[in-house]
């Protein structure tokens, strides 16, 4: 029990070196200075994220808008992301494995 | 609490159903047009324990690589930590600026914190890598989970659509049978 206290409190400590690198360099890069900290504000559903910054409704691949608004199809192209790097890694371990085969076999 | 007594845990079993119940909280949690703000927040921030729970049950491997890192270790497995290290600082990022940026969670706990629009970029950046890197990290895995599911999941459920009618004699009870036949 001890241990895993004594892990978890590296972990978080690894975290918060994470956290201070973070706020480090967007201090650096003028990020933090220049923001004002205007919050987007929130009501009830109809949301400004992302929208007041940069214009675009939210990341290029995560997305936010009003809830169950084509919530289903964001979903579906996330887990398709995550499924074609899974195919495209088992695909380029079989080719290395061919490849790796064919040399043997020429050698 | 001794040892001894203690109930033995399958490790394998524990990881995969772990492992599956991260996947899908990540999937939700990076679909906030779905899920809506609330849920993703408070998700987000399970995602965070459940995600220093995965670390603790890999330490021992962790620890291992780290240890060899620099010295004889297979290209395949300094890759896997390199990428590991990477998801753990772009996890800890996206959560970080997702607490920053709250706006339903951490105000019901008291907490309200001068986020900005420097943190939402951040935050939304950071979630759209996090997709990638952590799809490598299941397609690196892909072997162990496709052997586990088959095992813990599919097999199973295969078995109890399957069952046989009657139970089959096995050990001492062939013996006996043996006996009795002779």
């Amino acid at each position: 029990m001890m241990k895993t206290l004594m892990r978890a409190l590296i972990i978080l400590v690894a975290a918060l070196v994470v956290v201070g690198a973070t706020v480090a360099a967007a201090q650096q890069t003028g990020a933090l200075a220049s923001d004002g900290g205007d919050r987007p504000q929130f009501d009830g559903g109809q949301t400004d994220f992302g929208q007041a910054s940069s214009g675009a409704p939210g990341g290029f691949l995560v997305r936010e808008g009003e809830s169950g608004e084509g919530g289903w199809a964001e979903l579906a192209k996330n887990v398709g992301v995550v499924g074609v790097l899974v195919v495209g890694a088992v695909l380029v371990t079989k080719g290395l494995k061919v490849v790796g085969r064919s040399e043997a076999q020429s050698a | 609490m001794n040892g001894k007594n203690a109930i033995p845990v399958n490790s394998t079993k524990t990881n995969l159903w772990l492992d599956i119940g991260l996947f899908a909280a990540m999937m939700l949690a990076l679909t906030p047009a779905l899920t809506g703000m609330t849920i993703h927040e408070w998700l987000g921030l399970a995602l965070g324990v459940a995600a220093t729970v995965h670390l603790l049950l890999h330490w021992q491997w962790t620890v291992a690589v780290v240890r060899r890192f620099f010295g004889h270790l297979a290209a395949s497995t300094r890759l896997n930590l390199a990428l590991n290290i990477g998801l753990f600082v772009n996890f800890v990022v996206v959560v970080f600026t997702g607490i920053m940026i709250s706006r339903e969670a951490l105000p019901v706990l008291g907490i309200s914190l001068a986020g900005g629009h420097a943190w939402e970029g951040i935050h939304r950046q950071a979630a759209d890598l996090i997709l990638f890197v952590a799809g490598l990290h299941v397609a690196i895995h892909w072997k162990w989970i496709l052997s586990a599911t088959r095992r813990y999941l599919v097999a199973p459920i295969y078995g109890l659509l399957h069952r046989p009618a009657y139970a089959a004699p096995t050990g001492w009870a062939i013996v006996v049978a043996r006996r009795e036949a002779k």
